[in-house]
């Protein structure tokens, strides 16, 4: 992670409130207090390593499918979707590695805290 | 852009999807707006016929200060999608970025209008109340 990265380290999945930068955040200021939620992302991040390594293994699996469809000639038009379908998924397992690795972190202090 | 484009033929679950979408936003909070740009992108390809990742597109688009670059891609999106609710809406909170008050104000309505009930209705008359509010200042 980098120092760019930094917001990450304060991340909980579920509570992290929305940012909004700019004139967005003028323009919006009075359209929503709420925080954005990620209830998938959460719930996934207190499952057990199991059910994240199976959330992981269907991931992959479809990941294999769209490789499947850009090893095989077609249409330019279905090559960029697929090659936009596994760069969409490759970066979502990217990030949701890095929340892993925070929780890993976290608990890792709070047992050697205790 | 993938706007109405033939699907793929992988389907993925939707537990898929909201896991994409969600890292989707997370990104885009953090401030990686290429990388939540890419996310979505993704999403468009595998739901071609579904405006949520190409509403989300434009608003990290929005997010990265390319506010006429906002515009233009919700406006092709929404000559594809057919004057979508959601879209209209998202479309309308770029104009307003822009400051074209009374253009966003007009397809703000026109999105209520198609659709009173839904997620672009309640975007829509929060960002009408906002206007207002700016008009009478």
């Amino acid at each position: 992670m980098t120092d760019k990265d930094s917001n990450l380290s304060s991340f909980r999945a579920g509570d992290f409130p929305r940012k909004k930068t700019g004139r967005e955040a003028v323009a919006a200021e009075k359209v929503t207090d709420a925080l954005r939620h990620y209830p998938f992302l959460e719930k996934l991040l207190e499952s057990d390593e199991e059910v994240v390594e199976q959330f992981q293994a269907a991931c992959q699996n479809t990941c294999r499918n769209l490789d499947g469809i850009l090893k095989h000639p077609s249409d330019p038009q279905t090559t960029a979707m697929g090659q936009a379908a596994l760069a969409s998924y490759g970066q979502s397992l990217k990030l949701f590695a890095e929340l892993l690795e925070i929780k890993y972190q976290k608990l890792a202090e709070q047992s050697g805290q205790k | 852009m993938f706007f109405n484009a033939r699907k793929l033929s992988v389907k993925p679950t939707l537990d898929e999807v909201q896991f994409l979408m969600e890292s989707g936003y997370l990104a885009s909070d953090l401030g990686r707006h290429q990388q939540a740009s890419d996310i979505f992108l993704g999403v468009a390809a595998l739901q071609p016929n579904d405006p949520t990742p190409v509403a989300a597109i434009g608003g990290v688009l929005l997010a990265a200060g390319q506010i006429n670059e906002a515009v233009d891609y919700l406006e092709k999106a929404l000559k594809s999608f057919g004057d979508e609710p959601y879209l209209m809406a998202h479309y309308a909170e770029a104009l307003l970025f822009r400051k074209e008050n009374a253009r966003a104000k007009e397809y703000f309505l026109k999105a209520m209008g198609k659709s009173p009930q839904g997620p672009a209705a309640t975007m829509a008359r929060s960002y009408i109340q906002l206007i207002e509010e700016l008009e009478k200042r």
